[in-house]
């Protein structure tokens, strides 16, 4: 039978491959993507507390926070498209519209 | 059962996560997050909520990795410049700071972690959920819809300005 700190420890786990993930990679997409890894294990954390509290406010908090996750990507991904159609690349490298570089890296 | 249940969900959740990480080609990391999302669900229904399970398979496993699936089609991805597919420069260093992320996070275990056992509490089926949710939380509930509306419109106008803006580039 998993503890409670089981719960956490996986959440804290995933939480830190999120982390290094939108650390290390230069693609837009792929970095998105691990924000997603963030925010599931912060809902997985926050459904384990709810039970061992007792009642269901804690699913209802995930409820909301996958409401917004999935408003987040939604909105990023646009974003990726239209950075792609300025740069003609997701490598957030090339990301770099202060002080005109996005017209320079083309 | 549930132990053995558990040690599976997580080791399949983290191999996604691993997946998603190391692999260079977006596509295998958008399956990588699927994996993921789909053993999260079920640690969902091994912490009593079915209803979140089936709204966590519906919206990530669903929507949200189609969508990543549609955007890389749409940028056609796979033949990735190869520049995308590297990792970043100071990579060792960055990777180094999310392990101290992690370690500082796991100074919350120190102290012998969080009190409190996963007694059997009430079941998050969807009746007692949507009790819960269109009672107490009746408010955020439907702020919520707002928000969808917004990121709806958001999403639309910026993808649509940059159609224009491309066109006005062409003409010019």
């Amino acid at each position: 039978m998993p503890s409670l700190n089981h719960y956490l420890l996986l959440s804290l786990l995933l939480f830190g491959l999120g982390v290094t993930g939108v650390l290390i990679r230069r693609n837009a997409l792929v970095i998105l993507m691990c924000v997603e890894l963030m925010l599931n294990a912060a809902n997985l954390a926050l459904v384990a507390f709810g039970r061992a509290g007792g009642g269901l406010d804690g699913q209802a908090f995930a409820l909301f926070s996958m409401t917004v996750a999935a408003a987040e990507v939604a909105v990023g991904l646009a974003i990726v498209v239209m950075i792609f159609r300025h740069t003609g690349s997701t490598d957030i490298e090339h990301i770099r519209l202060v002080g005109g570089g996005a017209e320079e890296n083309r | 059962m549930e132990g053995i249940l558990f040690v599976l969900l997580s080791v399949m959740a983290l191999g996604g996560g691993l997946w998603v990480l190391l692999r260079r080609s977006p596509v295998d990391s958008v399956l990588g997050l699927l994996t993921t999302m789909v053993a999260i669900a079920g640690h969902y229904m091994l912490l009593d909520a079915p209803f979140l399970a089936a709204v966590q398979l519906i919206v990530y496993g669903g929507a949200v990795v189609i969508l990543f699936m549609f955007v890389i089609m749409l940028l056609n991805l796979r033949e990735d410049r190869p520049s995308a597919r590297r990792l970043a420069p100071g990579r060792w260093v960055y990777a180094l700071a999310g392990g101290i992320v992690l370690l500082s996070l796991a100074g919350v275990f120190q102290g012998g972690g969080a009190p409190g056992s996963l007694a059997a509490g009430e079941s998050g089926t969807v009746e007692a959920f949507g009790e819960a949710l269109f009672r107490r939380w009746v408010y955020p509930f439907e702020l919520t819809s707002v928000l969808l509306l917004a990121a709806l419109v958001g999403a639309v106008a910026l993808t649509r300005q940059g159609q224009a803006a491309s066109k006005a580039e062409d003409k010019a």
